[in-house]
């Protein structure tokens, strides 16, 4: 069945100057081959793969369309989906081979003789995530995404004041009333926003960004952090700038932090890296650990502010 | 997991109504995950524990019934109430300092970040052993 595409300004600016006829906006054109970019072909790939997933025995969960399960080769398998990048889960890597090969098969195009489709062996980094997967956990962090926002901006290496092995806070506890206290720095636009970003020498909204990227990847750490400084994205003042550097100098220095996902068995064709685990403070109850280890847990707590500017 | 830090989109008249509000949206989370997880075939077989670190707030939910000053809260976030009788949730009570959610609402000093971050992040070591 051909499909077809509603003519859009760029392509018809292109048609006039190649060809000099104005084209009607009404007309439609058919595509014969669809290229990257064709306007129809995310909605095509997607029914396309959903097709054969479900050929092939996966099965997708209501909510998440890119979450599948299957049984393969007697064993239960997981596998995400995100648009054409794939990551399975199962125990034996013959598993994994033998599903990516019938996939490989069914995307495999009749004039071709292997399809486009391959497999890259043990996860290592998946949508902006590194993964590290050990015999007993398997570790998420954002360390290749920090480590090119440091380097960026030429922060990579500690000061030779920074002696210390504890790392800073992500924030400074004595700051925090000022970032809400102190006027607004200048607005964007403006000469003076100008300056005081070459005196700090970057730009403010742009390392937010970056951060703001680690933050929903995986460090639910600096999510107060994040939020608190994004708040004055538009008028930022010289503490802002030094508080979100600080910030990023708190990444640097918990860069291989990451979200650990412990086995209940291990593993042991993978690798074993061992992992100090922190010291809890005794000074301080007990968090009530979960009842038994595939429950979920949820906290909540809401910090209430009668000044409206802090809320 | 799952986390959000943000502001929330109506004015609380008091703290109860503020964390019940909170509760709301993490039950939702939750169930939408309970969902996910029942599709990969990994049911939640008990209620899942929402930890709350105000009384009043889990009261409200446990005895089904409003007191005198929470009469004008907005019907839908008593649907605690009815998730709770589900089997889906419950609320604990969890004293405020030792609550991990503490880090995604106030600016801790580092004896508490360095406490409550771990713990999100699971870096206390295996709790299989």
């Amino acid at each position: 069945m051909p499909t077809f595409m509603k003519l859009d300004d760029a392509f018809r600016d292109w048609y006039l100057e190649r060809t000099g006829v104005l084209l009607d906006k009404d007309l439609v054109l058919p595509v014969l081959r669809a290229l990257q970019g064709h306007p129809e072909a995310a909605r095509l790939w997607e029914e396309h793969i959903s097709a054969i997933l479900e050929k092939v025995g996966f099965k997708n969960t209501t909510h998440e369309k890119n979450i599948y399960t299957g049984k393969f080769c007697g064993e239960k398998v997981l596998l995400v989906r995100q648009v054409d990048d794939f990551a399975l889960g199962c125990h034996q890597e013959s598993t994994a081979k033998s599903v990516y090969s019938e996939i490989g098969a069914k995307l495999t195009l009749h004039n071709e003789a292997e399809g486009p489709f391959e497999y890259l062996g043990l996860v290592n980094s998946f949508d902006g995530y590194d993964v590290l997967q050990t015999r007993d956990y398997i570790k998420l962090s954002a360390e290749s995404c920090i480590r090119r926002l440091l380097k960026a901006h030429g922060w990579d290496n500690p000061s030779p004041r920074e002696s210390s092995n504890k790392p800073k806070p992500p924030l400074h506890e004595s700051d925090v009333a000022n970032l809400f206290n102190l006027a607004a720095g200048p607005v964007k636009n403006t000469p003076e926003h100008k300056a005081l970003e070459a005196e700090q020498g970057f730009g403010y909204r742009s390392v937010l960004g970056e951060i703001l990227f680690a933050y929903v990847l995986c460090r639910p750490d600096i999510g107060y952090a994040v939020t608190t400084l994004a708040k004055f994205s538009t008028a930022p003042n010289a503490l802002h700038y030094k508080s979100l550097k600080h910030l990023a100098i708190y990444l640097r220095q918990t860069q291989d932090w990451g979200i650990m996902c412990w086995r209940t068995e291990p593993v042991d064709s993978l690798p074993e890296v061992p992992h100090t685990p922190m010291k809890l403070d005794d000074s301080l109850p007990v968090t009530p650990p979960p009842s038994h280890l595939r429950q979920l847990i949820t906290h909540v707590d809401v910090a209430h502010a009668n000044e409206l500017r802090q809320r | 997991m799952a986390c959000r830090s943000r502001t929330q989109s109506i004015c609380a008249q008091s703290s109860t109504e503020a964390e019940l509000i909170a509760a709301n949206a993490a039950a939702k989370v939750t169930k939408y995950l309970h969902f996910i997880l029942h599709e990969s075939g990994y049911t939640q077989t008990e209620p899942t524990p929402i930890y709350e670190d105000n009384d009043s707030a889990i009261k409200i939910v446990n005895h089904s019934r409003p007191t005198d000053r929470s009469r004008y809260v907005e019907i839908r976030h008593f649907a605690l109430q009815h998730w709770r009788l589900m089997k889906d949730i419950m609320l604990i009570h969890l004293p405020g300092v030792v609550n991990p959610a503490d880090m995604l609402t106030k600016a801790l000093g580092w004896v508490l970040h360095h406490r409550h971050a771990p713990y999100l992040m699971g870096h206390y070591g295996n709790p299989c052993q």
